[in-house]
């Protein structure tokens, strides 16, 4: 496909447009994921977001051992040492961070990002629980990031050109979720892989660009879609903290099993794209209420979790899966707490659960296709069996 | 045995004779053996002075909470329990004043500072818990695995409510929430954002407003669960109770501080900075206050007669951030090779410490104390924990720093290296940063240690000799 060669040559020259922006007296903000921290707010300040999303790669994971221990999980030790070794030229191209508090993980890295290179960061409280006292408390440090922002790049920021932004990234993420729907088909248009990718490149690439291209994408999906063509492999869901850009290992062994990923449930899955901030209140309200209180939440909030079930439940019927693959990251403590409860209360719906857990190691790759095997030929034989 | 145990944890002869029935009872459904309490006695009696009458009498209480807390399936009565950090512990006092039937702990501190520290014996604990589901090679938080692995071995009785602070870390909460859903126990969370901007330090009034909000609601839900309302009375009263034990603490904590030599093992000082922290029962609290003042008078009298840990003269260096709770032996080596370790970096922070947080002007009870937890130190970011090491250092001339990390709390074991170089870069002193589990006896042995251990004590005695 023409476009997706589109979308890799705007990545490749990303880094150079982007200096070539800085020039000019743009910033460019990078963030950590999460879904909390909104992009809208960075772009309508006049500045570039970045989302910093790159994993799966071994080699920062060990880079980052020597500035902290071993026991922060491998995608927080990731931002470290691509920082710290340049590995990932976006990264090095940043003004100023902007880190969500969800966990001591992503915490713990920003703080070695400033200890490092004294560069501004910003730290977005996020409240562990849902509530009028917790909206209050994140919409006022919206606030507070909109007025850094404004100092930051001498850029006033109205709620004309906040409305404005809101509606590019909500263009841009009903677009990501109509192409993630096309894979309810029981031949889908799109693979996971393919799909993930396209997500992950829409944090990196130039907004405008990327509504452009996934318009022109759908139109084409569209016409590809064959109603009648059935598919028969097994149909996965894979969940858990976060699936980092390049983290392709889990997709790529269960393609190589015959089975297919249909659905994703990430920091930088779903949990992005599935709702849009509606035009109601102030731009900020707007933002908080969509960024905190109407969506599901992550799984380090202490009372998330029946949502959770329920949500992941939901989209396992949706999208007619046949079992679920729990990804984890080592040293995730409070997932790998949610997991136990997950598979149980997915056992009580009749869904098989398989958790795997990845450090990002090389050596993870045997393992988690033996398991991953074993699963897949489990589901086949329930299938059969019905 | 239990009573020659019993009697070196500073039990009267009338109290060991009423007592012991219950204590047996206890430790056999502990399984704790004659073998343990020989063998209890004897790390008791390597980690402190218990020559002296205060060490054994505050010893006691640990033993007499355990005792209640094991027989408390069979003697009734209703329990809420909390855990570290003590940010709760006051108003779980006031909530048992008010109800004879009401009691409180935090049981996973409890049978840490006893199974685990005393006896040794906390590993079957350890080890339920990751049957069920706080897997091992995750790290886990030991503190949490031993509430789950309480309750997996049903060793105590399901509380009434569970207060769930989070002000720290996210595992407490979430482990709790698992709790409820699990066997059913109530959680009331105390929560917080951690968001202190670098530049930013002192008081910080959205941090206090959300917190003091929370503890607002946290009074209310106890008192519900307690049966009654909890009044600003009864909440003075548990503070004055709170207070009769850190008052003479204070003043221990100050000659380890002043005087040459401290008069007593900073191994000791930590465990009743532990104790002052938790929720005791009533008749225990008066044991402990009873223990801490006679001992405060036996350590005067060393002052006087200028007997300390180490010898005069001897180096001395700065603890961060805790000591080990479960094998206090750490400290103890450090001391016998003529280091003393006389502060920790925890205790700087504290109300009355060098640093004390900026309370002034705030009479609402409830943002007092969120002043003085948002300005603790795990709160504060780096440049401001690093420039109150660099300022204790100075002013109290200490000749090195020793971080104990306890790795699988991840709030305090990521910054410890950034602490080092910036210390280091500052002052040049030695810095030696130790990866152990303050809880868990499997990954705390200060032998494994020891090597690393006297590495450092080489380094600080040729720091203080290069100083002339």
């Amino acid at each position: 496909m023409q476009i997706f060669e589109k979308i890799t040559a705007h990545l490749e020259n990303r880094p150079t447009e982007l200096k070539r922006l800085k020039e000019k007296g743009q910033k460019v903000i990078g963030y950590f994921p999460g879904d909390y921290v909104p992009e809208e707010i960075i772009y309508a300040s006049g500045a570039i977001p970045v989302c910093l999303c790159h994993g799966g790669n071994p080699r920062p994971v060990g880079a980052a051992l020597s500035v902290t221990t071993r026991f922060i999980c491998p995608f927080a030790r990731a931002l470290i040492g691509d920082r710290l070794i340049g590995e990932q030229p976006l990264y090095n191209l940043v003004d100023m961070l902007v880190t969500p508090v969800t966990c001591q993980h992503l915490r713990r890295a920003a703080d070695i990002w400033q200890h490092q290179s004294q560069l501004p960061v910003f730290r977005l409280g996020v409240p562990m629980e849902n509530n009028e006292q917790g909206l209050k408390y994140y919409r006022d440090r919206l606030n507070d990031l909109n007025n850094k922002l404004q100092v930051f790049t001498g850029q006033a920021v109205t709620d004309e050109s906040l409305w404005k932004a809101i509606e590019l990234y909500n263009t841009l993420r009903s677009l990501l979720k109509k192409i993630s729907l096309l894979r309810k088909n029981s031949a889908p248009a799109i693979s996971t892989i393919d799909f993930i990718k396209l997500n992950h490149a829409s944090f990196y690439a130039d907004p405008v660009f990327m509504v452009d291209i996934l318009s022109s994408l759908i139109k084409e999906l569209e016409r590809s879609v064959n109603e009648d063509e059935k598919g028969d492999n097994i149909r996965l869901l894979i969940t858990g903290p976060n699936l980092a850009f390049g983290d392709y290992k889990v997709l790529e062994i269960a393609n190589e099993l015959g089975a297919q990923v249909v659905a994703e449930e990430f920091f930088e899955g779903v949990r992005y794209y599935w709702g849009n901030v509606e035009h109601a209140g102030s731009p900020v309200e707007a933002l908080a209420n969509r960024y905190l209180a109407n969506k599901v939440p992550n799984g380090v909030m202490p009372a998330a979790a029946s949502g959770r079930y329920d949500f992941i439940a939901g989209l396992a019927k949706d999208f007619k899966v046949d079992g679920i693959i729990w990804y984890q990251l080592l040293f995730c403590e409070t997932y790998d707490i949610e997991s136990y409860y997950f598979a149980h209360k997915m056992k009580q719906l009749g869904i098989p659960v398989l958790k795997i857990q990845s450090d990002y190691d090389v050596l993870d790759r045997g393992s988690i296709k033996t398991r991953m095997e074993a699963f897949v030929e489990m589901l086949n034989k329930e299938r059969s069996s019905d | 045995m239990i009573d020659k145990y019993l009697e070196l944890c500073g039990y009267k002869p009338e109290e060991i004779k009423s007592q012991l029935p219950r204590v047996e009872k206890a430790f056999t459904i502990l399984g704790l053996t004659d073998f343990d309490v020989e063998r209890g006695q004897e790390r008791i009696s390597g980690f402190f002075d218990t020559n002296l009458r205060g060490v054994r009498r505050i010893l006691g209480v640990l033993v007499r909470e355990l005792v209640d807390l094991t027989l408390a399936k069979e003697e009734g009565g209703r329990w809420i329990y909390s855990s570290p950090p003590s940010a709760c512990a006051d108003i779980l006092t006031a909530a048992s004043l008010g109800n004879k039937d009401i009691h409180v702990a935090f049981p996973d501190l409890l049978f840490v500072l006893t199974m685990g520290m005393m006896f040794d014996k906390l590993d079957p604990i350890m080890e339920a818990a990751e049957g069920l589901y706080l897997e091992p090679g995750m790290a886990h938080c030991s503190l949490i695995q031993t509430r789950l692995g309480l309750y997996a071995r049903n060793i105590i009785p399901r509380a009434v409510l569970q207060v769930s602070v989070g002000l720290i870390c996210d595992e407490n909460p979430k482990a709790d929430a698992s709790f409820e859903e699990f066997f059913g126990i109530p959680v009331q969370y105390l929560l917080r954002s951690q968001d202190k901007d670098w530049e930013e330090s002192g008081r910080i009034q959205r941090h206090i407003d959300f917190l003091a909000k929370n503890l607002k609601r946290m009074v209310e839900r106890v008192g519900e669960a307690a049966g009654g309302e909890i009044t600003d009375d009864m909440l003075n009263q548990a503070r004055k109770m709170a207070r009769d034990f850190s008052k003479p603490m204070r003043q221990i904590l100050e000659m380890g501080v002043n005087c040459d030599p401290p008069p007593i093992s900073s191994a000791f000082v930590h465990l009743m900075r532990a104790i002052n922290g938790m929720p005791l029962n009533r008749h225990n609290h008066e044991i402990a206050v009873e223990g801490a003042n006679i001992l405060c008078q036996e350590l005067q009298e060393r002052v006087n007669k200028g007997e300390g840990v180490v010898p005069k003269g001897s180096p001395r260096v700065l603890h961060g951030y805790v000591q080990s709770y479960v094998d206090p032996g750490i400290v103890v080596a450090l001391e016998k090779m003529g280091i003393s370790a006389p502060i920790e970096e925890v205790q700087l922070y504290e109300p009355d410490g060098r640093f004390s947080p900026d309370i002034s002007g705030i009479e609402d009870p409830n943002y007092r104390l969120a002043a003085v937890l948002t300005q603790a130190s795990i709160f504060n970011s780096l440049p401001v924990k690093s420039r109150v090491t660099i300022e204790a250092c100075r002013r109290y001339k200490l000749d090195g720093c020793l971080w104990l990390v306890h790795y699988s709390c991840r709030p305090i074991m990521s910054d410890s290296y950034m602490m080092k170089d910036i210390v280091q870069k500052e002052l040049g002193i030695p810095f030696m940063v130790l990866e152990t589990d303050v809880y868990d006896p499997r990954y705390n042995r200060n032998r494994q240690l020891r090597p690393q251990l006297e590495a450092f004590a080489e380094m600080v005695k040729s720091y203080k000799a290069s100083l002339g």
